[in-house]
């Protein structure tokens, strides 16, 4: 676990000396490590360092400059294997990474953009402008990473953990959005934050997550009080 | 204990895909190492490797020629990918140790 965690700080490291960091955003579970560090380490968020790490570029065309991402990883020992769906997938026997872009509408037939900027091809996914208009910085270590603002990453996972196939994912996705927002429903700001973001939401997302909590026992007025 | 469990599942998975990969990489490239040989003051370089458990070495040429450059960045890579595909087979055992 320790080498996954040298290497993935390693990483963002030569991201944010190569002028990447501040480009990208951490989206997945990685962002719930530092979410911990950004509560005084509580004990009340779970650690799970998983293998994959998943970086959102939010807009391609607005990237000043050109980096060469599959060269800075190399010197890692990070090697670019393309997915069975085409993205650049940067594999490594401790961790894999993988870059996302935002499904705005109906998408495009070709889900996977190469990225001329970053020398890489993402692929599209849905629901991610959910985190994209709500970043947060948070100083780690003298790190300077861009993360979702905890609400919206509790939103996200919501709405995610019911297009799960998976049962197990589906708990997994479900649990730690609670847990997240458990933590944010204990400070008045957070909290505040989160019942902005809700009711930030378009009415079909409000309803999509109202079901989903019902399904699991929640009811959100009561939830957030 | 669910989570651990599709977490270590999840492992377990990527790193058999990722172990299969590098075995597919690995044969992809040149086997052997580079060996030198000084002659009438010329530096020649030769391909020492097995096969079958025999030896071969072959000639390839002037040591600074650009075939010899690029066999020699192929054989690093392999050594490299081979040292990816040892550290990747522990991290299976060590995933495949844990009991849920």
């Amino acid at each position: 676990m320790e080498t996954k965690y040298e290497l993935a700080l390693n990483v963002l490291k030569e991201f944010q000396k190569e002028g990447i960091l501040d480009k990208i955003v951490l989206i997945g579970s990685w962002c719930i490590f530092f979410y911990r560090q950004y509560f005084d380490n509580t004990d009340d968020i779970h650690l799970w360092k998983t293998a994959d790490i998943d970086f959102l570029i939010p807009d391609p065309r607005k990237i000043p400059g050109e980096y060469n991402i599959p060269d800075i990883l190399k010197k890692f020992d990070f090697i670019e294997k393309p997915a069975s769906s085409g993205q650049s997938q940067f594999v490594h026997p401790d961790l894999y990474l993988e870059f996302l872009l935002v499904k705005k509408g109906k998408g495009t037939d070709e889900p996977v953009k190469y990225i001329p900027k970053f020398h890489l091809k993402a692929v599209e996914l849905r629901y991610l402008n959910l985190l994209e208009s709500n970043i947060m910085t948070l100083n780690y270590r003298g790190i300077k990473i861009r993360l979702p603002e905890p609400s919206s990453f509790v939103f996200h996972k919501i709405i995610l953990s019911d297009k799960r196939k998976n049962s197990l994912k589906r708990d997994k996705d479900f649990d730690s959005a609670i847990q997240i927002a458990n933590v944010l429903l204990k400070n008045k700001s957070e909290k505040e934050k989160l019942i902005d973001t809700y009711n930030s939401f378009p009415k079909g997302w409000q309803k999509t997550i109202n079901k989903i909590l019902i399904k699991n026992n929640i009811d959100i007025a009561e939830w957030l009080g | 204990m669910s989570h651990l469990k599709d977490v270590v599942s999840d492992e377990k998975q990527r790193l058999s895909e990722l172990i299969k990969f590098y075995q597919i990489e690995i044969k992809k490239m040149p086997k052997g190492s580079i060996r030198y040989k000084i002659i009438s003051n010329n530096k020649y370089a030769y391909n020492n490797y097995r096969d079958k458990g025999k030896h071969f070495t072959i000639y390839l040429g002037k040591a600074d020629s650009k075939d010899v450059k690029a066999l020699k960045e192929k054989i690093e890579k392999r050594k490299k990918l081979s040292l990816l595909l040892k550290k990747a087979k522990i991290n299976f055992k060590e995933v495949s140790k844990v009991k849920i």
